[in-house]
């Protein structure tokens, strides 16, 4: 009989002492275990329009052969389509599966054992997790106003320091930093350490003061920007993303960066969606003015607090558990994103979707509001 | 902290050795001395009882843990040609000779320390005994606010803890050690407890709130405890506690000793424990998941999940007449301050109803008002032992959702009034 496996000896101890995060199961599973016909998902802030027409002319119109041979191994077209929207060379950008990927690429780039990166407590937490199952370790600053603490990451960077990620807007709260503050805080960092900007959720930006990140990436050879096109493109089921910088910053990357990891499809499918000429982009916007209108004055009425600034999605504070009203509503058929594990106890993201879908939301909400608050006692 | 380590064979000549070694631990330690020496004799006493009944060849591997504000001995014996069943705390075994052995039981060594538990897991019989240092008791008396104006939230310091222990003291119904401010601040200095208090800009505390830091799955959390008219801290103090704990392996907590002050409607009503309620606060979404269930308790189970809203797809656990052990094994931790025991199912047997029986009994015999059975649903050969459970009086309590590979069942039986 073959030893035992030694995982305490050939498992690191920040792999071992990490937690795996848990994906949820299946849609049809969920429905089957909550015992519920439909479920809304409105915990990923997917776009429910869908991709752009050209994305969708394409993904139906492909042809089942191409998916026998390898794909561009650096998604050279895609590359180069959005070099020209940028303005920068090909080799500016690196494509990833999902712009998780390229969050991986960043770390595993500049930091080493015994770095830090510097981010939001309150944000997206997927540098966080990176970083600590790589061993490094994430200085986490306590958003200021639900807005990140420009003076409180500056001054918490050190000769460790590698990398700072800031989530323009932020994931969850919505809140951004202007052009000024960015300004300010890549003058102060003054390149001791790259800046990531990632900017997820950019193109549901409408304000005049969010940064032009082309403008910034001209100014300062240690940002870079990510991009996605789970969003506002609406292929999120594709996984593809993408981060633009200096070409001396891209070169590093790219030596961490995984080949072939963006299947054809998704390139395909990415390539199609850039041709949109603004009618997809629009109807999303609308969508998401109408929603966030619609379940703003809804929270009014019903008396829950919110945090409503930009993106698809908007926080709620529930006068519960989040985990509790989390079942409570998906014994409804509506899935939202409790935050507890975000660091936002008793609030739950919400995506924006359709006002239908929302009113439907409304309705199950006001359900278990005064039922949770009566707590009901084991008989 | 420090260990001493040692290993000795399962042998009586050695098990004085071993004795006097956990002596001198307990002295390096700066451990009072009667701590030292009950460890001493229990740990003597159980190696002399493992050379009676098991293989002499196998070792017992002992590890002295100095835990600040408790003394550890773990001992450790492989499994391997041993009866685990020997280990069933109410037996009185006889191997060789039955009048030499015929007094001796292991529930004698688990009466002379603070905590005893035994475990088998992973091919070793494990036995952790524990013996607390005495520390000063705080009387209690009345309840004062120590100051006013305008708090803000800080992680517990020392400096803190003996204020807020204070505050702890006027306040009824607080778990004992929380009355020991010497043993509370021994606790969070070793990463035992960890905490939040609302402080004001004068030094004093308004309150704050205390948990477990062990890292487990489902952690307790004591308080808040505030001072009058500082209600407004309950909350926060709640939520720093849950922030503290985000992202980290720690799926839920749960409160056991929900005080005045206590925010109810942040948590959820899981039952009843001993005689107090019991509150939960997932931290994590759930899913829904698999569980075994026995006849017997699927009604309370689904009565239980459709209230907190889980989502559980309940299959029967059944008898598909497969060979089984003659004995099952239950592990026991006494918890002597409490005057109570947690049981927890090792290994099924054939003769589960009379084994869950004979526990009752001898545990109850000792003093022990009363028993918590953890059933975890998640693992379908400890369904077998729920009929021989509501056979002996055990009852379905409550349910710590997640708490083990499953979610855990807690059964609890009370000694009748009087007793």
């Amino acid at each position: 009989m073959m030893a035992a496996l030694d995982l305490k000896r050939l498992v690191p101890g920040h792999v071992l002492g990490f937690e795996a995060y848990v994906p949820s199961k299946p849609d049809a599973e969920l429905c089957r275990l909550y015992q519920v016909p439909h479920l809304h998902r409105l915990n990923n802030n997917e776009n429910p329009l869908g991709p752009p027409f050209p994305a969708r002319e394409v993904l139906s119109g492909l042809n089942p052969q191409i998916v026998s041979s390898y794909p561009s191994g650096d998604s050279w077209a895609l590359r180069g389509k959005l070099a020209e929207l940028w303005q920068v060379e090909r080799d500016q950008i690196v494509i990833g599966n999902g712009a998780n990927e390229v969050i991986g690429f960043v770390i595993k780039a500049f930091c080493g054992a015994g770095d830090n990166i510097v981010t939001a407590d309150r944000t997206f937490a997927v540098a966080e997790w990176i970083a600590r199952f790589s061993g490094v370790t994430p200085r986490l600053i306590p958003l200021l106003d639900y807005r990140f603490d420009v003076t409180g990451m500056v001054t918490a960077i050190d000769l460790r320091t590698k990398v700072l990620f800031i989530c323009n807007p932020n994931n969850p709260t919505g809140t951004h930093l202007t052009t000024d503050e960015l300004e300010d805080l890549l003058q102060r960092v003054d390149g001791r350490a790259i800046v990531v900007l990632d900017e997820a959720y950019a193109e549901y930006m409408e304000v005049s003061d969010f940064p032009d990140s082309r403008v910034l990436l001209e100014r300062h050879p240690n940002l870079v920007v990510f991009r996605t096109f789970s969003k506002a493109w609406a292929l999120a089921g594709l996984r593809i993303g993408y981060l633009v910088g200096g070409r001396d910053l891209v070169d590093a990357v790219r030596r961490t960066a995984i080949a072939y990891s963006i299947n054809v499809i998704a390139q395909e499918a990415a390539m199609a969606a850039l041709q949109d000429n603004g009618v997809h982009l629009r109807a999303t916007r609308e969508m998401v003015h109408s929603s966030r209108s619609l379940v703003s004055i809804a929270m009014q009425n019903l008396n829950v607090p919110t945090i409503s600034h930009n993106g698809n999605f908007m926080m709620l504070k529930l006068p519960m558990g989040d985990t509790g009203a989390h079942r409570q509503l998906m014994r409804r058929g509506y899935m939202v994103r409790a935050m507890s594990d975000f660091r936002f106890p008793g609030w739950v993201r919400l995506s924006l979707s359709t006002p239908s879908v929302m009113g439907g939301f409304i309705g199950a909400l006001s359900e278990i509001l005064p039922r949770l608050s009566r707590v009901s006692e084991p008989s | 902290m420090s260990d001493v380590l040692m290993t000795v064979p399962a042998e009586e000549a050695f098990a004085s050795v071993a004795a006097q070694a956990v002596q001198g631990a307990g002295e390096a330690f700066g451990m009072p001395g009667p701590i030292g020496l009950a460890l001493a004799l229990a740990s003597e006493e159980i190696i002399a009882f493992a050379a009676r009944c098991g293989n002499k060849r196998h070792p017992v591997s002992l590890v002295c843990r100095d835990g600040r504000y408790r003394m550890v001995v773990e001992l450790s014996i492989a499994a391997a040609d041993f009866e685990p069943r020997f280990f069933n705390l109410p037996r009185q075994v006889s191997i060789d000779n039955e009048d030499d052995v015929k007094e001796l039981g292991l529930l004698l060594t688990a009466r002379a320390v603070d905590s005893f538990s035994l475990s088998v897991e992973g091919g070793e019989l494990r036995m952790v005994l524990d013996k607390l240092r005495p520390y000063t008791t705080l009387p209690s008396g009345p309840l004062a606010a120590s100051g006013t104006g305008a708090w803000s939230l800080q992680p517990v310091t020392t400096d803190h803890l003996a204020r807020l222990c204070r505050i702890i003291s006027c306040i009824s119904g607080t778990p004992s050690f929380l009355l020991q401010p010497g043993r509370v601040i021994d606790m969070v200095e070793i990463g035992e407890l960890a905490g939040c208090v609302a402080e004001r800009s004068d030094g004093s505390i308004a309150g704050g709130i205390l948990w477990a830091a062990g890292g487990d799955r489902v952690i307790e959390v004591h308080g808040p405890y505030l001072e009058p008219g500082a209600n407004a801290a309950a909350e926060p103090l709640v939520e720093a506690c849950l922030m503290a704990l985000a992202r980290s392996t720690t799926v839920g907590v749960i409160c056991r000793n929900a005080g005045m002050d206590f925010p109810e409607h942040l948590f959820e009503p899981l039952g009843i424990h001993q005689n107090e309620r019991v509150f939960y606060r997932e931290l994590q979404e759930d899913m829904g998941a698999l569980i075994w269930v026995d006849p017997g308790i699927e009604p309370f189970l689904a009565e239980t999940y459709h209230r907190l809203g889980y989502a559980r797809q309940m299959t029967r656990f059944v008898d598909n007449g497969q060979r089984i052990p003659s004995h099952s094994v239950i592990a026991v931790e006494t918890l002597g301050d409490q005057g109570g025991a947690v049981l927890r199912p090792c290994l099924p047997g054939a003769d589960v109803t009379n084994n869950v029986t004979s526990h009752r009994d001898h545990l109850a015999k000792a003093g022990l008002r009363w028993m918590v059975f953890e059933v975890d649903l998640g693992v379908g050969w400890q369904l077998s032992f729920v009929p021989g459970l509501l056979g002996s009086g055990f009852e379905p309590a409550y349910i710590i959702p997640n708490g083990g590979r499953g979610d855990l069942l807690m059964l609890r039986w009370l000694a009748p009034n009087g007793q």
